[in-house]
């Protein structure tokens, strides 16, 4: 594989997304209100009863960089329905490119331009609402910042995947939308899976979904270093099963063209 | 002078679901035993291209066009039949096949719609493994042959349509194709646009020897472009043969617009027959194996000014009924679909 076409695909797809600003003020704005009412909540919650072990500020950083990973993936499952509806990905597959690593490495671009602009936002306005940092402090926040760049990234590629799918039923919403609202609850979109019960973590940490939020989340707020090495054992666990099953689920792909047509 | 394209007794059969009985039962059923149905898009087609060679692959929707196409690049392994590319075969070989083909899909775009095309230009020098000097040196002849130095810089989107189909067709080239697909170029484009387009690619394909397949339902497309056209239907051929048979054989009529200052344009010629008649305005076929068009202009021009004229082919449609008239029995209809237990 050469890795320089794709990385002018990503700086591509980057300078188209920053290009296209305005897109983003939606965003953003939800992205605000977010925080400003959980920030609220938290604040209401605490008066009354302790927030386990968790403070304020932590459980606002925690949602902020949740979110920041949610809010910033691209619709990549429906780029790839698109080609499919449209026969576009006849054209695409005709060239010296991957037809599923060129739409991943446009998605990366989209999805790094995002986090860039949604974290400058997000982290300024989670700064303002706790009054500070989280626990961890700032280098915890980095390294939740860092984890959380490669969560996105494997949470993408899970998303094309479910994009692949388009080629067996077309229509790759219920899918998704079933990928989505579990990943929001195993993956503990709102708060930490530490103030689940005992069971549904057991069930919640057999899935990736963990991996894709609360681990980041966990690491930004402040984790032991044993739970930071272990976190990045597993996503790169989840990585590699990630790659290796859209390499057989994009086969499986061409051969559903193959009997279906184009 | 070697072949670009050789293809011979092509046959490629696809599997679609038989939609289930309409009703609830005949749906609760379809969710236990589904049902398939086979059904032939290309059955024992055989050409082939020259290098350098411009040929017209036309027929109706649902022909089989797409599906040949999409065998020719690699994209569908074909049942039966051979089929070899630029001396490769397509479905072993597709991505080295991919850096010597170009495709236009006039309803598709590959310039990225907020930047400007110059961007995508140099993505795509990327994708195809050229070099800096090489991309440089390539983009300069493009730039000056297709007349876009004032648009490279400006973001696709504040485009016209048929400012963006010529950086479409520079986009395919850039990398020196030997082989370029055109599939509906200049659908949409304004009559001077279509010009335009059909120019540069039959002067390209001139100076570079580029092998050109066009499909295309506006026959001046072919016309203007290539020197042979192959028609299919139901997959199967129907026609072979160089543009001045098919022009000489098959397109016999002209449809003719004047609009002149007289109320009603009176021009008595052989084989005219009026189609339609308003005042200022009249519109003629013109049978031009009795009386050429130009007979025509100048007989409206003696009885007085012309104000608009407009010659148009007869329908893409018209013309295949016609071949399809001659055309054998046993190709006139399709390979009736199979039912799969």
């Amino acid at each position: 594989m050469n890795l320089r076409k794709y990385r002018a695909v990503v700086s591509t797809a980057m300078a188209q997304t920053l290009a296209a600003r305005a897109v983003f003020l939606g965003r953003v704005a939800f992205y605000a209100i977010l925080l400003t009412i959980y920030g609220r909540i938290w604040e209401l919650v605490g008066q009354r009863s302790p927030l386990g072990r968790f403070g304020r500020a932590d459980l606002v950083w925690y949602l902020a960089i949740t979110e920041w990973i949610a809010l910033s993936l691209p619709a990549i499952h429906l780029e790839i329905e698109a080609d499919v509806r449209s026969g576009n990905v006849a054209y695409l597959l005709s060239r010296p490119i991957s037809y599923f690593w060129l739409r991943f490495a446009e998605g990366l671009g989209t999805l790094l331009v995002r986090m860039l602009i949604l974290g400058l936002f997000g982290f300024g306005i989670a700064y303002l609402l706790s009054g500070g940092l989280a626990s961890g402090g700032l280098l915890a926040l980095v390294c939740g910042a860092l984890t959380a760049v490669v969560a996105a990234t494997l949470n993408l590629i899970f998303c094309a995947i479910i994009g692949l799918s388009a080629f067996f039923i077309e229509d790759t919403s219920p899918l998704y939308w079933v990928w989505q609202k579990l990943a929001f609850v195993f993956g503990g979109l709102m708060f930490p899976l530490d103030m689940y019960p005992e069971t549904v973590r057991t069930v919640a940490n057999a899935t990736p979904f963990p991996s894709l939020l609360y681990a980041p989340g966990r690491i930004a707020i402040g984790a032991d270093p044993a739970f930071l090495w272990q976190t990045t054992l597993v996503l790169f666990g989840w990585l590699v099963v990630a790659v290796v099953s859209a390499h057989f689920a994009f086969r499986r792909a061409l051969k559903a063209l193959e009997i279906n047509g184009g | 002078m070697t072949n670009a394209v050789t293809l011979r007794d092509l046959k490629k059969t696809f599997r679609a679901r038989t939609p289930s009985a309409p009703s609830l039962l005949g749906a609760m059923r379809g969710l236990v035993s589904r049902k398939y149905t086979e059904f032939r898009a290309v059955d024992g087609i055989s050409f082939d291209i020259a290098e350098g060679e411009r040929v017209a692959f036309i027929g109706p929707n649902g022909a089989g066009k797409s599906t040949t196409l999409k065998i020719l690049s690699g994209i569908l392994h074909p049942d039966t039949g051979e089929v070899r590319v630029l001396g490769l075969i397509p479905a072993e070989d597709r991505m080295r096949l991919g850096y010597r083909i170009g495709t236009v899909f006039g309803q598709r775009t590959q310039l990225w719609q907020h930047l400007p095309a110059g961007d995508t230009f140099r993505l795509l020098a990327r994708v195809y493994d050229l070099s800096d000097a090489l991309f440089r040196s390539r983009l300069e002849a493009l730039v000056d042959a297709f007349g876009l130095a004032p648009l490279l810089s400006q973001p696709v989107r504040k485009l016209s349509l048929g400012e963006r189909m010529r950086c479409e067709i520079a986009a395919s080239l850039l990398h020196g194709p030997q082989l370029l697909f055109l599939d509906e170029p200049t659908i949409g484009l304004d009559a001077s646009a279509k010009a335009r387009v059909r120019e540069l690619v039959r002067s390209q394909s001139q100076r570079d020897g580029t092998s050109v397949l066009l499909t295309s339902h506006d026959t001046a497309d072919s016309e203007h472009v290539c020197e042979r056209v192959i028609v299919i239907n139901h997959g199967r051929l129907l026609f072979d043969q160089s543009l001045s048979t098919l022009r000489t054989q098959f397109i016999s009529h002209r449809r003719v617009t004047l609009l002149s200052d007289q109320q009603s344009l009176q021009i008595d010629l052989p084989g005219l027959q009026v189609l339609e008649r308003e005042p200022y305005k009249v519109r003629i076929e013109v049978d031009i194996r009795r009386t050429p068009v130009a007979r025509v202009v100048e007989a409206a021009l003696a009885r007085g000014t012309l104000h608009d004229l407009t010659v148009e082919d007869p329908p893409l449609e018209q013309v295949i009924q016609a071949i399809y008239a001659t055309a054998p029995a046993e190709t006139r209809q399709p390979v009736p679909p199979r039912e799969l237990s």
